[in-house]
């Protein structure tokens, strides 16, 4: 059975979302702090809104305060919310808490929970997480060097992490570091979670970097004999693989979704343009350049779309979806990235301008083809699924043509 | 022989240019603070002082004004190299030759010349340009903003935006339509002085150029200031766009060789899934499509700049087409550059992060790809 209707619970979780973007949400934009987000007098109430209509942190299950949401739900609210950069601060579904808060209801104890989750999933507090490290290659996490040693009923960290984002004003950061050096490659690392009071945890600096729509920065941070209860581990020994994969899978959706969002929104911000400006005598609506970039984009946007919901169906019956997965992070990204560069050359040096979200759009969008995986890692992990599938089935091989 | 000598005193040129980048320009860059943005004033007087001792100062400007007086073929060559580094795209050498004039310039009168080009060559300033409006970016024939004339003084109305370098300018030219009694507009070029009376705003454009939008509300200005004949000024504004669009296809040619270097030495090193990057075809294939497509940028750049040198028909057409290609070609190796460096490519700590906003931008500056190609195709007769 082929279904593309939303719900009726799901038309109107966008209803609400959408008018709270529209009343709320667009309108302070302009408040935005590069690198930090909205100020938290403005922040607050906002946040208080979502809540009050029920579609809070639609990642989390109900007992934590979320919506309790199947993927597809969770994908297209990601969508409306995703338009805007303060939409997932608001909605209390930003990156990176609301990953962590995904691996801390999955794996934590229960003290651990009532501890850490509960306040990140009520927004009270802010959380960053700490894989990435500058000296070996974000694409291959098995690679990571940081270690945390057993000493007495502590542990001993030591690494150096950066992309950590979000540090700056974190109350605690989930450290994936390197525990069983001698296991097999995926079993070597573990999580802790880290309070960034602690004084072995140091930011170094936070990073400059293309994009600035994340507050708390993208950060360069050290942990300097940086010493942590047993307590402290998140998930069992030798699980940080795991558990950091249990957080990217989720993330890859709503992630694609939010991108939509973008997409959509740049596409409106041409469309609104080419139909007020004219390019000599003629509308640029009524030029066939702009309806090629007009129709290069919805075609994109909504396969896109189709795929990223295909994928979120089917992490929703159980399955794991990998090459759907793949499939939209490096598709995603790049149209992405396209329907905004097509904004951008309708409007010209305009679209540079701050008179628009575009170029801050622009800026931004560039690491959705790095992070979580790069384009090249998602294309690998497609072609060789789509090579095991092929090589299962049997294919009869048949002449193109009779020869005589 | 006249060639052959010409081509080693450019090949004597491109290394002393190479040369003064590597041991004035880098050091200068490397010794700021932090995250680099722009470089000091003093810095930038210091690397001046530099390039005038070196004889790199004035480059395109006439020897009567003080300058160099070198063709543009020439200049392709030295921006070529002075853009390697991280401010050089759009400020080569850190400004330390001084601004380019436009060419047009020579139609000033003798007064003019006396009064604003020369003692903005010597001061090492520049002339900018107020072409641009908000809106109507590519067309110049579509301009609003005018002026009416008033005995010896017209009247000017309108506004003018994405002005840059204004700061490191000793005067600009400003593009209006002048209004006759028979109501037919005419293009007119006039100079502006920096304290005139006109509002001026700045803003910075994808985070990384600031430049400068003008507001004129009746501002009178003496018609000793025009340049040119009344309904001249477009075609003499086309004059400045090719050799604009020349030098800034060089500086992408800069930008696309440090990129790549950039890109090599970081495939080279860095290691996944046990193999360096450079051993994955993908990554062999955006460096080596790099090289192939520099290369034909390069030739397009240097046919462009000889066609204007040698006052060529075709000369315009084949600016736009090098603009076109030269700022694609960089884009492309930006952007695959930032993608092997990963998120290292997205941090601002090499200056590919800086690259990639200002090539975004040098595709709108200065004609954007669908105006060119619109234009090529008229030029076809098609």
């Amino acid at each position: 059975m082929f279904n593309f209707m939303e719900n009726e619970e799901q038309q109107k979780m966008i209803d609400e979302a959408t008018e709270i973007m529209e009343r709320y949400v667009f309108p302070n934009e302009k408040y935005m702090i590069p690198h930090r987000g909205l100020p938290a007098e403005i922040l607050k109430p906002l946040q208080q809104i979502v809540k009050e209509k029920g579609i809070w942190a639609a990642h989390l299950p109900k007992e934590f305060g979320g919506m309790g949401n199947g993927f597809v739900s969770l994908g297209l609210l990601s969508e409306v919310i995703g338009q805007s950069p303060i939409g997932p601060y608001v909605f209390g579904s930003m990156a990176p808490d609301a990953g962590n808060g995904e691996i801390l209801y999955h794996a934590a104890t229960t003290e651990q929970k009532e501890k850490y989750l509960r306040p990140l999933a009520n927004g009270d507090i802010r959380s960053c997480f700490g894989m990435t490290e500058p000296e070996v290659s974000g694409s291959d996490p098995r690679t990571l060097q940081g270690t945390a040693v057993m000493d007495g009923s502590e542990w001993v960290i030591n690494a150096h992490k950066w992309f950590t984002t979000g540090a700056v004003g974190s109350a605690f950061c989930i450290a994936m570091v390197v525990t069983d050096p001698e296991a097999e490659p995926h079993c070597r690392t573990s999580l802790f979670i880290v309070e960034t009071d602690n004084p072995g945890f140091e930011i170094v600096r936070e990073v400059p970097v293309l994009g600035d729509h994340y507050p708390g920065g993208h950060c360069e941070v050290r942990f300097n004999e940086c010493r942590i209860s047993q307590e402290n581990m998140l998930g069992k020994r030798g699980e940080g693989f795991k558990l950091a994969q249990l957080r990217l899978g989720p993330g890859r959706i709503t992630h694609a979704m939010r991108w939509l969002g973008v997409a959509r929104r740049s596409l409106n911000v041409m469309l609104h343009y080419s139909l007020n400006k004219k390019d000599g005598e003629k509308r640029l609506a009524d030029s066939q350049t702009i309806q090629n970039f007009i129709a290069d984009s919805e075609a994109e946007i909504q396969a896109s779309r189709l795929l990223t919901l295909q994928a979120a169906w089917k992490m929703d019956q159980g399955f794991q979806a990998r090459k759907e997965i793949s499939i939209i992070k490096f598709y995603g990204a790049q149209v992405l990235n396209n329907v905004i560069d097509r904004a951008i050359q309708t409007l010209g040096t305009y679209g540079l301008t701050q008179n628009t979200p575009l170029e801050g759009l622009y800026r931004e969008a560039r690491a959705a083809r790095i992070y979580d995986g790069a384009d090249e890692v998602h294309r690998m992990v497609v072609a060789k699924q789509v090579l095991r599938e092929f090589q299962k089935r049997e294919v009869p091989h048949e002449p193109a043509a009779i020869s005589k | 022989m006249k060639e052959v000598l010409m081509e080693s005193e450019l090949s004597i040129l491109k290394n002393t240019v190479k040369s003064f980048v590597i041991e004035n320009v880098i050091p200068a860059e490397q010794s700021q603070k932090g995250y680099v943005k722009e470089m000091s004033e003093i810095e930038v007087t210091s690397i001046q002082q530099k390039a005038k001792e070196a004889g790199l100062n004035a480059l395109g400007a006439k020897k009567d004004w003080g300058g160099a007086g070198l063709p543009l073929y020439a200049r392709t060559i030295i921006y070529e190299e002075a853009a390697q580094h991280r401010l050089g795209f759009y400020h080569p050498a850190v400004d330390g030759f001084g601004a380019e004039l436009p060419s047009l310039l020579e139609n000033c009168s003798p007064r003019q010349i006396a009064e604003y080009v020369i003692p903005a060559v010597s001061q090492g300033k520049g002339c900018f340009i107020a072409l641009w409006e908000e809106h109507e970016d590519n067309q110049i024939d579509n301009l609003t903003c005018h002026a009416v004339s008033n005995g010896d003084e017209w009247i000017i109305n309108g506004h003018k935006s994405y002005i840059q370098k204004m700061d490191q300018s000793g005067f600009g030219i400003i593009l209006v339509n002048c209004k006759k009694e028979n109501d037919t507009q005419k293009p007119t070029i006039f100079i502006l002085e920096l304290n005139d009376s006109f509002e001026k705003k700045d803003t910075v454009l994808i985070d990384v150029q600031k430049n400068y939008n003008i507001t004129f509300n009746d501002f009178r200005i003496k018609d000793n200031r025009r340049i040119g004949k009344v309904g001249e000024g477009a075609n003499l504004m086309k004059e400045w766009l090719a050799e604009s669009q020349i030098l800034l296809s060089a500086r992408c040619l800069g930008i696309s060789i440090k990129a790549l270097d950039y890109a090599q030495a970081y495939a080279k090193m860095r290691i996944t899934r046990g193999k360096t990057l450079s051993e994955f075809p993908s990554i062999r294939t955006m460096i080596a499509n790099g090289f192939v497509n520099l290369n034909a940028a390069r030739l397009m750049v240097h046919d462009a700049a000889n066609k204007i040198d040698n006052g060529k028909k075709d000369g315009i057409i084949a600016a736009q087409m090098a603009k076109l290609f030269a700022t694609e070609t960089a884009a492309k190796i930006i952007d695959d550059c930032l993608q092997i460096h990963g998120g290292a490519g997205f941090a601002g700590d090499l200056p590919i992060e800086r690259w990639y906003k200002e090539i975004r931008l040098a595709r709108l500056d200065l004609l954007k790809k669908e105006t060119i190609i619109e234009n090529i195709a008229r030029s076809i007769k098609l």
